[in-house]
């Protein structure tokens, strides 16, 4: 072959591959406006792996709506945000949203999604979706989401073990210095007996923070551009902290539940064989039914030092991206899922409690390990750098708690540091909104 | 052009230059313009002490498990470097964690050093060197060790294999000469063998600081770099920066100057290898 010839085979070659780029983008852009054309058609939904409730609401919601397709896809919690941003910037955005009940002020505030205030407020002024878990969808008086499911914190004991060890099975320790002298019996009846346990990780927000509600602390100021970590001046937490601290070092909790030392499930395992008296954990651990079955023991809440009870409010919501161009059957869904009783039933017997009271309210008569008035009073830290704050193995509360449970280190001097890196991390939060 | 080079262009030169260009920005995660703040990303790394820490980390990491690293892959390339059926099966016993994955290996060394049900605890527990309850990582400093023994196991072969092939090059005359002259093995290895044999040992040395540098999976699924932040490596605080608290431009700050220090790791391997022999 002569060579122009080969330079214009390369030439070529090289046009063809330098335009595959390009076509790809002209076809992706083709594809987005078809789909997005006209405001029908099927609705797409992203929802995270660890809600479990949104695959078969999908399914309900297509069966009682014949012809509307919705397409669900399950995306991996861990990779959750990411893959959701990657897929704004790249406009392929689902229609809805579903996710983590802690990531709705980021969501709101980011201006991923779209405003529902207008829609939501027909559902009524005394409308029946819990107040709590609703307002973490409000940002500036706005409302972004709404919560279909929700849960909360409790404490369950095993009956068995509380009888073996002379105490009495039917009576939940009142707060923080029972658990202790309960759970301190109970690991004297054997060394692989554990007395203790929070499932969750110790310290951490679902199953450590109502124990410094309940003592009054607060961890965090109101969402707002200049919200605080308060976790240093409130010396609920500190003392706590210490108490998770004296009970890893009197070895009433099992070896398991030190950072990172669980591969498959352990201390659950544990739970379930009747190996731990006393655990903190979550609504979805364990349903009133199989509770009475397992002769297990159940508190609405976690109990401080005071004795009075807390949880932390758990769950998932829904949002729509603002960018959407099928807003009404996306409103549809979402109006659909939290008013119905059947979509009532599908969020109940996922484990979790529908987030209207009326329809929960229906369901739990036969639950009475799930307190409507329990989860009224459960609380949330509403924030927009929580995965950073809180969520985070290596941010300053994970860190900070860490190092007082398990290393022995003084609150007083790592919680105000951690305060102080949480502050930033807000800010900065804050700073990267975009305009 | 090439393919070859638009190839590299678009799969590397583009990302690269939007990295450099991320590293510059406050870029947002969902929607909006990322704003120019121009070095700000880079002045932080320098107040940040979490950075701090994963640098100091990562480099108490490398200068640890190199050499151990080294010494295990040189010992077990000497006892291996003759051909028999035997050394065939502990050349492929030692080179079988390779090709693995780090995730696998991370999961399995999970389990055996479970306090109280696992195999690693139970052994130490039925000897008497350990209580049987070891939480390993719970303490950075326990964490730390488990993580060197488990990089030098599921690494060292790559490095054996180089080595022994490369000692299996070496003229067999010159080692017989040197032992007809009395030389002791010790010495054969260390003044004759070594010697010959310095440029597969400078490219796994190198090749074994490059890797630890960028050390992530291990610590990743063992760790998270707890407890307290303790096993945090400079890699996994690229990843937290950027993916948990979404520090998207700072994030991008951080890779380049990794990038850019795996840079001159490279070029100085390059230019020792390339040297000509003396």
């Amino acid at each position: 072959m002569s060579e122009p010839a080969k330079m214009s085979r390369r030439m070529k070659v090289a046009i063809t591959l330098g335009m595959l780029p390009v076509v790809a983008a002209a076809m992706a852009g083709c594809s987005s406006a078809t789909s997005s054309g006209g405001g029908s058609g099927p609705i797409t939904i992203w929802g995270r792996s660890g809600a479990s409730e949104v695959k078969p609401l999908v399914q309900a919601y297509e069966k009682a709506h014949p012809g509307q397709v919705v397409k669900y896809t399950p995306v991996a919690d861990a990779q959750f945000l990411q893959k959701l941003s990657n897929a704004v910037r790249s406009n392929s955005a689902p229609d809805i949203v579903a996710f983590d009940l802690v990531n709705a002020p980021l969501l709101g505030t980011e201006g991923l999604l779209a405003d529902i205030t207008g829609k939501t407020s027909a559902l009524g002024s005394g409308s029946p979706i819990m107040k709590p878990a609703l307002d973490a969808g409000k940002v500036g008086g706005k409302q972004y989401s709404l919560p279909i499911a929700i849960g909360s914190s409790q404490m369950i004991w095993n009956k068995e073990l509380f009888q073996k060890a002379g105490l009495n099975p039917d009576k939940a320790p009142a707060n923080l210095t029972e658990v202790q002298h309960d759970a301190e019996a109970i690991h004297a009846l054997s060394p692989t007996t554990y007395g203790f346990s929070t499932l969750g990780s110790a310290g951490g927000a679902y199953t450590g923070f109502p124990t410094m509600w309940a003592d009054g602390a607060q961890l965090l100021s109101p969402l707002s551009k200049n919200q605080k970590a308060t976790w240093a001046s409130s010396p609920a937490v500190a003392k706590d902290l210490l108490w998770l601290q004296q009970m890893w070092k009197s070895g009433v909790m099992p070896p398991t539940e030190a950072p990172n030392q669980d591969p498959g499930g352990q201390t659950m395992q544990m739970l379930d064989t009747g190996k731990i008296g006393i655990a903190f954990t979550g609504t979805w651990a364990i349903s009133g039914a199989d509770a009475q079955k397992l002769q297990w023991g159940y508190a609405a809440g976690i109990p401080g030092q005071s004795g009075k009870l807390s949880g932390f409010l758990g769950g998932d919501a829904l949002g729509i991206v603002a960018s959407s161009k099928h807003q009404s059957a996306a409103w549809n869904f979402l109006d659909w899922s939290v008013s119905t009783k059947t979509a009532a039933k599908v969020v109940f017997s996922s484990g979790s409690v529908p987030s209207n009271t009326t329809q929960a309210s229906a369901l739990m008569g036969s639950d009475p390990a799930h307190s409507l008035d329990a989860l009224r009073s459960a609380r949330l830290p509403l924030s927009i750098a929580y995965n950073a704050v809180i969520n985070d193995p290596n941010g300053p509360w994970t860190t900070a708690a860490q190092n007082v449970i398990f290393n022995g280190a003084d609150p007083a001097g790592v919680l105000p540091q951690a305060a102080s890196s949480a502050d930033k991390l807000i800010t900065a939060a804050y700073d990267q909104i975009g305009s | 052009m090439s393919p070859a080079l638009i190839l590299v262009a678009v799969f590397f030169f583009v990302p690269m230059v939007l990295l450099v260009y991320m590293s510059f920005t406050q870029w947002p995660l969902f929607t909006g313009v990322p704003r120019w703040i121009g070095l700000a990303n880079y002045q932080t790394l320098f107040t940040d002490p979490g950075f701090g820490q994963a640098v100091w980390f990562t480099l108490e990491f490398t200068v640890v498990l190199v050499p151990i690293s080294f010494l295990v892959s040189y010992g077990l390339s000497m006892m291996l470097r003759r051909s028999s059926r035997i050394s065939s099966l502990f050349r492929a016993s030692f080179f079988l964690p390779v090709v693995i994955g780090f995730t696998a290996a991370s999961f399995m060394a999970s389990t055996l050093l479970t306090p109280g049900t696992g195999l690693i605890n139970r052994l130490l527990a039925a000897t008497g060197l350990g209580s049987g309850d070891t939480a390993w990582f719970s303490h950075p400093s326990d964490a730390f060790w488990a993580v060197i023994v488990l990089t030098i196991w599921k690494t060292a072969g790559t490095a054996m294999i180089l080595l022994m092939a490369a000692a299996q090059a070496v003229p067999p005359e010159v080692v017989e000469a040197s032992r007809m002259d009395g030389a002791s093995w010790f010495a054969i290895e260390t003044r004759i063998i070594a010697p010959l044999i310095r440029r597969t040992i400078g490219l796994c040395l190198i090749l074994s600081i490059g890797g630890t540098i960028l050390t992530f999976d291990q610590f990743y699924a063992l760790t998270k770099g707890g407890p307290g932040g303790g096993t945090t490596t400079v890699v996994l605080y690229t990843y937290t920066t950027s993916f948990i608290q979404f520090r998207l431009g700072y994030g991008a700050a951080i890779s380049v100057v990794v990038s850019l220090v795996i840079l001159a790791i490279t070029a100085f391997q390059l230019r020792v290898l390339g040297r000509k022999e003396d």
